[in-house]
């Protein structure tokens, strides 16, 4: 099958002509470049070996997917706004798929008219972009995304799995993650698992509000949250929760490493293999129509072995967790 | 899709994107900065805020039994001061010497001066220079600052030094950070009981700070003269100074009077007592294994109490000034290190001085019939340590460690533990332990001398007591077997301890009388010595129950044998000075409509303590609490009620002490 791949570093500031030139022979040029190819722009946010592996791992599995012939033209910025316009790879795609933030919010500003499938985007940066957008110029944008998390059910499970349904589960959640935190609400309900959900604003006192929560909960469950996970608050907040020996449930495996019990995630690998199992049935699908936003499907658990001898919680494995997370996910509510 | 479309404008847009860029830029829209997440938060590495060396060691691999009390455990017991919370610890008898003088006592053969536990405040000694021990109702804390209390039955020199002989008590106040904003609370009862703390906290960039006031005071016990009224500031300082390098900052005082009714003396006076302290600690991450901390405190404590009293002829007029003044100040440095994954190394090292002085407890010139002595007696310390904590396997835990020790007042000693955890399945461990402590003698044990001058005619002086400088440090060595298990998720906790103590030497005053046809007033005196041996052997029981969400039972239950000699006090009543069961429960349960509701209930089998101490027959007791939280505006509160002693009166460690129904209601506020 023929699987070409055009890569483009783009230099901020510095836009080589050489490109053009040699995007323009590539494009007109090259035999294989035939007009019933499908033509995906893959922008990624950064050029490190995680986005590098990413870009790779898509077009490995839409490769082993697709029978047709597929065009990639990768774009990898520096992480950065670039200074240059990406609108003409933008608009001459069937397909554009960003990977990461930058890239997201960069395409999606150019107002492009092929269809934008992001990945390894957080849920509300990507909605909170559309949401902007919308006000500004409210066209209609024709995107979806995979999100860089797992659903939040997932979360309260992985709690359910290590601590038992009869703990009392702590939220504290912003504007940014009260949709994901009443969810799991509900799904704790149908569980039988307390939670207790505290609701912070930007402005308040972020240890205050924690404390709150800890004095209502015996762990934490942290959600994507910007406003209250973020690499600022992080040091302070795993202090004060291992202050009341409360475990942590993360959303991110950096989150595990410095201190966090648990956390469910994907990897890039997954994610990757995700998006080009999507970018895969779009392209076999007949209207070439996106899916609905979707949340990370392969998901990994981790977990501080260290935190959890201290804190007392006992498992059996990371793998038989996360098996029996797997199995919890498939009949979860 | 309209592939040739796009190819089409993709062709325009590159050969005229150098033309428009301009243009196609402004037309893209302008979004608003975004929060600063981004999928680098999930991608890249935070750094590791929970070093092996922060960690704590599991209560399931800990060389020691270990009973925490946690906050819910404080607010729903009741308390209304720290030391009736060790009512919740299995071995701990809570008494009371007299309304404002609680006798928190460990495995007996102790008089109303408890001083074979150590007793911490933030990893601050609050053990007393003078009489040893803690003087609970004196301590500049407040229970609403407290996060969490860490009680070590059994001897953990190694750890904590000397004096951490039957047990040590670890109290463990909040960071600062969680105190911020205003908290109000009032307590109101019957018997004269009236509190009052006010909190306020905030934090700047790397800092934060809080201030309590606090003031507590009741009538006593109905049958005793007993008032108290004791005022507390404090204050908190947690300061982040860079990435590595953070700063604790702690002072307080308390001031007050405390109402002492002298049986001796048939008389009435009040003791004005301040107690003031000072500490800083700096933590220093080396790296991700290696954590130094240097701590220095100061304490002061200061009791003013005088009685002036004419007795009957032909004896006369009596001053006794009990007044008395102690300091400490104290360094030590702490390193710890790990090791390998499986070994982690704390040692360290500490230089203390301790100083007292009194103007009739050391008056040391009876010749003269002078008070107003202030000489200042001292006690030096060095002390190094060192324990190193070895998982051999994953199921076997290994705790080697020591303490050496040289003071003015005793003989260098050696403090060794070791402690071996294995674990029968992952949530049920069994512990083998062995371990030695010393106490050194108190600065009053070995250096007062207690005298009072009696104006006549005749004039004379009586004494009350001396101490002895040839006493020896007391030793303890303690064979503890435990069984720890965690079972259903932590909903179930069950620690069992079976132990051994074979305790010599003992420092003893109580009958140890020398004749002195002197002093008009007794002809006689008393000495300190080492002349208390003992063999104690038990069994304490520790179970931690949450059936549900809102439910939890905490119970405790402890039965010893105590087998001691002395040759002025008879084994039975040595035996006795223990209370040979004790068994508390604490039921938390949510009620309907919001309600909070707890009961603890406290049995102690018949006892006789030791110095003040008097036969005492059984009781059970109980305190029962309801409590509303309630959300008013912004502010968080609870409105409680409290009634103490149900099921009726009883004597507590003397004849004369009643003890009686008293109820309270308490309300507070919290505005962040």
């Amino acid at each position: 099958m023929p699987l070409r791949q055009n890569t483009a570093h783009i230099d901020t500031g510095k836009f080589p002509w050489i490109f053009f030139v040699a995007l323009f022979c590539l494009i007109f040029f090259n035999p294989a470049s035939q007009a019933d190819s499908f033509r995906i722009t893959l922008i990624s946010s950064g050029k490190t070996d995680i986005y590098q592996q990413l870009v790779k791992g898509i077009m490995e599995t839409v490769h082993a997917q697709v029978s047709q012939p597929v065009d990639f033209n990768t774009i990898l910025m520096k992480g950065k706004p670039p200074q240059v316009d990406l609108k003409p790879q933008i608009h001459a795609a069937d397909l554009v798929v960003t990977i990461g933030q930058q890239a997201t919010h960069t395409t999606l500003s150019t107002k492009p008219k092929a269809p934008v499938l992001a990945t390894l985007i957080p849920e509300y940066s990507y909605e909170t972009l559309l949401e902007t957008l919308k006000k500004r110029s409210p066209q209609h944008i024709n995107s979806s995304a995979i999100f860089i998390t797992p659903p939040p059910s997932a979360y309260i499970l992985l709690a359910k799995i290590l601590l038992g349904e009869k703990q009392r589960i702590g939220i504290l959640a912003s504007e940014a993650s009260i949709g994901d935190a009443k969810k799991i609400k509900k799904i704790a309900q149908t569980l039988g698992i307390g939670l207790w959900l505290e609701t912070a604003n930007p402005s308040d006192n972020l240890i205050q509000k924690l404390t709150q929560t800890l004095d209502n909960s015996d762990a934490l469950l942290a959600l994507p949250d910007p406003f209250i996970f973020n690499r600022k608050t992080a040091k302070n907040i795993l202090l004060t929760t291992y202050r009341h020996r409360a475990p942590v449930i993360a959303f991110s495996a950096s989150y595990v490493k410095a201190g966090a019990m648990a956390a469910v995630h994907s990897s890039p690998a997954l994610i990757a293999r995700q998006t080009g199992e999507t970018i895969a049935g779009i392209i076999q699908s007949s209207d070439k129509t996106l899916p609905a936003p979707m949340h990370a499907k392969y998901i990994l658990v981790s977990i501080n072995e260290n935190v959890a001898r201290s804190l007392g919680v006992t498992y059996s494995s990371i793998g038989q967790v996360q098996q029996e997370l797997h199995r919890q996910m498939r009949s979860a509510p | 899709m309209n592939t040739s479309r796009h190819r089409f404008a993709f062709f325009t847009a590159l050969f005229l994107a150098p033309v428009f860029s301009v243009t196609v830029l402004a037309d893209t829209v302008q979004l608003p900065e975004l929060p600063s997440f981004t999928d680098d938060d999930f991608l890249s590495g935070i750094p590791v805020v929970l070093t092996a060396t922060r960690l704590a060691q599991p209560l399931s691999e800990a060389p020691a039994a270990m009973t925490v009390i946690d906050r819910e455990m404080i607010n729903a017991s009741g308390a209304r001061d720290v030391a009736h919370l060790f009512r919740l610890v299995p071995g701990f008898m809570v008494s009371q010497d007299n309304g404002h003088m609680p006798i928190v006592a460990y495995h007996g053969l102790t008089s109303e001066y408890v001083n074979r536990l150590q007793v911490l405040v933030d990893g601050r000694s609050v053990y007393s220079p003078l009489f040893g021990g803690a003087d609970w109702s004196n301590l500049p804390l407040v229970l609403d600052d407290i996060e969490r209390i860490e009680v070590i039955r059994g001897p953990n020199a190694a750890s904590y030094g000397s004096n951490s002989f039957l047990s040590v008590i670890n109290i463990i106040t909040r960071h600062a950070s969680e105190t911020t904003g205003q908290f109000f609370r009032a307590t109101r009862g019957s018997n004269g009981i009236k509190n009052g703390v006010y909190r306020f906290g905030d934090s700047t960039q790397n800092a934060d700070y809080r201030l309590t006031l606090a003031s507590h005071g009741d009538s006593g016990l109905v049958t005793r003269a007993d008032d108290h009224r004791i005022h507390n500031l404090r204050g908190r300082a947690d300061m982040q100074l860079s990435e590595r390098d953070t700063l604790l900052l702690q002072t307080g005082i308390s001031k007050g009077m405390r109402e002492i009714d002298s049986m001796s003396l048939n008389a009435v006076e009040d003791r004005k007592i301040l107690m003031q302290f000072e500490q800083v600690r700096w933590q220093h991450q080396i790296g991700a294994n290696d954590a130094l901390s240097v701590q220095f405190f100061h304490t002061l404590e200061d009791t003013d109490e005088v009685f002036d009293v004419t007795i009957q002829p032909p004896l006369g007029r009596i001053i006794r000034n009990a007044s008395n003044r102690a300091e400490r100040f104290d360094l030590e440095v702490q390193h710890t290190l790990q090791l390998s994954p499986q070994a982690r190394l704390v040692w360290g090292g500490g230089l203390r001085q301790d100083s007292a002085q009194g103007p009739q407890i050391f008056n040391t010139n009876p010749a003269t019939m002078q008070t107003g002595n202030n000489r200042k007696f001292y006690n030096k310390v060095f002390r190094s340590f060192a324990n190193i904590e070895t998982r051999l396997r994953t199921d076997l835990t290994l705790n080697t460690g020591a303490m050496l020790e040289k003071s003015t007042l005793a003989a260098t000693a050696l403090s060794p533990r070791i402690g071996a955890n294995y674990f029968i399945t992952p949530q049920q461990s069994v512990r083998l332990i062995y371990s030695q402590a010393t106490r050194t003698p108190s600065l009053n044990e070995a250096r007062s001398n207690y005298r009072i001058p009696v104006e006549g005619p005749p004039s004379f002086i009586t004494t009350v007591w001396v101490g002895n400088p040839q006493l020896k440090v007391e030793k303890i060595t303690s064979y503890e077997l435990g069984y720890h298990a965690n079972l259903n998720r932590q909903r179930t906790v069950l620690d069992i301890k079976a132990y051994h103590e074979h305790l010599r030497d003992l420092i003893t005053v109580e009958g140890n009388s020398v004749s002195d046809p002197s002093d008009l007033l007794d002809r006689k005196h008393f000495v300190y010595d080492n002349l208390t041996d003992a063999d104690i052997t038990g069994l304490e029981i520790a179970l931690d129950i949450r059936p549900t969400r809102h439910t939890r039972f905490v119970l405790s239950h402890s039965s010893n044998k105590i087998k001691s000699t002395n040759p002025n006090i008879s084994s039975a009543k040595l035996a006795q000075s223990s209370p040979k069961h004790i068994t508390s429960l604490l039921a938390i349960a949510r009620l309907p409509g919001g309600f909070n509701s707890s009961i603890s209930y406290y049995s102690v089998s018949k006892s006789n303590g030791l110095g003040s101490g008097d036969g005492v027959k059984r009781y059970k007791t109980a305190n029962l609490r309801l409590a509303y939280p309630f959300t008013w505006g912004s502010a968080r509160g609870e409105i409680s009620w409290v009634y103490e002693n149900l099921g009726g009166d009883y004597k507590n460690w003397r004849q004369d002490n009643t003890m009686t129904a008293q109820h309270y209601v308490s309300i507070f506020l919290y505005l962040d």
